[in-house]
């Protein structure tokens, strides 16, 4: 049966309806006009100039960058660690524990933010770069166990027992047997955790203390002025963000995609 | 080189036996094929004797060597799984070179020994391919020189042919048979394919629910099956219950007087006799020997014809014979006749319907 046309016509709308905004903020991006206002009356590079030009934005943009990728890398060890031992591990309570690592995804971002708020500030970390790592590891973890779990486990374990067998110690069998195969998966799962903290906001405003990452300062100059600067800096994170779902396609494009992986294929 | 010993080998998940109480030794250069139905606990045995699971009972002992509470790494075991599990990254040269990389040795000594194992399996100059571009005989070779370039005391051998197509599978016997009679490795090979255990072994373990049914000599197992499900287990078996009598006589419920050997048993003791089918011959109806039977099927096999009969008192019996040997067309009333040696009276039964399987199972059905 082929689709009527009332069909072709919702998906169109909602197709229409998400990619319409995101289009508007790109081509405002490019205004000249010193206020948000469409259609633009001309076009210039003035608001990128701005972002750039401003030190402020600037060093939001290390520290953004600097928390990705120190957040990701530790999400991405701690994370596949914990994705073999639950999918290989034989002991007690791991579903449990796969659960607990799921969390994240799954908790309301607010509760979790509150919850971080008041333990560092327990424990002393409110504020500080190691708490706000810790932070954006606890909230990128779950992406890293999910997508490594799953290729762990379509990896076919009897592979790893021939490994063994053939006297190679489990710590050869993941570095030599295992890793190497499940390699796009982990390149995957390192990319969706870069840009689970890249994009964070919700969290950082309630921990980072001083610091300011890209989407705090946004959420910030927001509440006190509308700046069309903040069209440039959406349009740069669209940029960042295409880029990053057209490598994960690339990589697990034999596999049928992503979701493929995810799903076992 | 060495011996396998199973020294009362239990394994139970819960409440499952998956083996139990296994006792058996396999003896240095043997060729002991494990022969048992999906679910008869032969593929737990091999992964009990390569460490991948601890038993819940007994020992194991490989090469006098108490191996029990040792880790696979440390067991000195090549195996052979159905599925091959090569390392999809390496290539040929990297998956044989595996067992010998991981345990530091130089390089030009993995060379030249990698390069020997490869030859041995015929697949020298193969050697950069991945396994993906292998044909199923090539990678199951590959698997197999892996698992014997390191020199371990054991092979184990998990349906190693169970992938191949029925040509294949007869060319790749014979040529593991020599491999194996080269190396003059211990080797376990777990089946379910009953022509495989009798052309391969030494000796066959059947095995049946995680007990051990016989161990013997192929012809052993065939010819003298212990019981009923080793019988029908191992080929058709035509079984015939009846009263032993004095003079050799088996008397079947139908009244007919079978010949055979009584084996010691007091005359009125119930027994059950296996004759194979290709021990009974098919008679014309007027001949003056056997019992009298009616054609109900025929089977033709290419290299040998199959005649399923049905006698007066309604007892299906199997009959087998070279192609060419006889005809005898579908409703035809024929005699079916056998020689007393040819009947094996089961010794662990009693004829009554004491075996934990039905008799039909053995009563050779109609596949």
């Amino acid at each position: 049966m082929r689709p009527g046309l009332g069909v072709a016509a919702v998906a169109l709308a909602t197709l229409v309806f998400l990619v319409l905004p995101i289009v508007i903020v790109v081509i405002m991006s490019f205004s000249s006009a010193a206020s948000l206002q469409f259609p633009p009356p001309g076009f210039s590079l003035r608001w990128y100039h701005s972002f750039f030009g401003d030190p402020r934005w600037v060093r939001a943009l290390t520290t953004s960058t600097l928390l990705a990728f120190a957040s990701s890398i530790i999400a991405l060890v701690l994370g596949s660690a914990a994705a073999y031992g639950i999918v290989r591990g034989r002991f007690p309570g791991r579903g449990l524990i796969d659960s607990n690592f799921m969390a994240p995804l799954i908790l309301p971002t607010i509760v979790i933010a509150v919850a971080l708020y008041l333990f560092l500030a327990k424990v002393g970390l409110l504020g500080t770069a190691a708490g706000l790592v810790a932070s954006h590891v606890v909230l990128s973890v779950p992406f890293v166990v999910l997508v490594v779990g799953v290729a762990i486990r379509s990896f076919d374990e009897r592979i790893e027992q021939v490994a063994f067998t053939l006297g190679a110690s489990r710590r050869q069998t993941v570095l030599r047997v295992l890793l190497p195969n499940i390699l796009p998966s982990l390149a995957s799962a390192w990319i969706l955790a870069l840009i689970a903290s890249f994009d964070e906001v919700i969290v950082t405003l309630f921990v980072a203390g001083t610091y300011q990452t890209v989407p705090k300062r946004m959420f910030n100059e927001l509440v006190l002025e509308v700046n069309p600067t903040i069209t440039a800096i959406a349009t740069i994170l669209i940029g960042l963000s295409v880029l990053a779902i057209g490598a994960i396609g690339l990589i697990t494009a034999r596999r049928g995609g992503l979701l493929g992986t995810m799903l076992g294929r | 080189m060495g011996a396998i010993e199973f020294d009362g080998v239990g394994k139970r998940y819960g409440a499952v036996h998956a083996v139990h109480d296994l006792s058996v030794a396999v003896a240095e250069g043997e060729f002991v094929t494990i022969l048992g139905p999906s679910g008869s606990g032969k593929t737990t045995i091999l992964s009990l004797v390569a460490g991948l699971v601890p038993p819940t009972a007994g020992r194991i002992l490989i090469a006098g060597r108490d191996v029990t509470n040792l880790e696979p790494q440390e067991r000195r075991i090549g195996l052979v799984f159905q599925s091959y599990a090569l390392f999809p990254h390496l290539s040929v040269h990297g998956n044989v070179a595996f067992p010998l990389a991981v345990r530091g040795r130089p390089r030009d000594e993995i060379g030249t020994k990698v390069a020997a194992a490869l030859a041995r399996v015929r697949l020298a100059g193969l050697d950069r391919r991945r396994p993906a571009q292998l044909s199923g005989g090539q990678q199951q070779r590959v698997a197999l020189a892996r698992a014997f370039v390191f020199e371990p005391d054991i092979l184990l051998l998990d349906e190693p042919l169970g992938a191949l197509d029925r040509k294949l599978r007869e060319e790749v016997q014979v040529e593991l048979k020599a491999l194996q009679r080269d190396l003059g490795i211990t080797t376990l090979l777990v089946t379910h394919d009953q022509e495989e255990a009798l052309s391969l072994s030494d000796r066959v373990i059947v095995l049946d629910h995680g007990r051990m049914q016989q161990v013997g000599t192929p012809d052993e197992v065939y010819r003298h099956p212990a019981n009923r499900f080793v019988a029908g287990f191992l080929g058709l078996a035509n079984l015939l219950e009846g009263t032993v009598e004095a003079g050799g006589v088996l008397r079947l419920a139908s009244g007919e007087a079978v010949a055979c050997d009584p084996r010691g048993r007091p005359p009125g003791a119930r027994a059950a006799g296996v004759v194979r089918p290709e021990r009974m011959r098919l008679l014309p109806e007027s001949a003056g020997e056997g019992l009298a039977a009616r054609v109900r099927q025929t089977v033709y096999l290419g290299h040998l014809q199959r005649w399923h009969l049905e006698t007066a008192d309604g007892r299906e019996l199997v009959a087998a014979a070279t192609d060419g040997v006889r005809a005898a067309a579908v409703g035809e009333a024929v005699r079916v006749a056998w020689s007393a040696e040819d009947v094996w009276l089961l010794p662990d039964e009693s004829g009554e319907a004491a075996a934990p399987r039905p008799a039909l199972a053995a009563m050779a059905p109609v596949a």
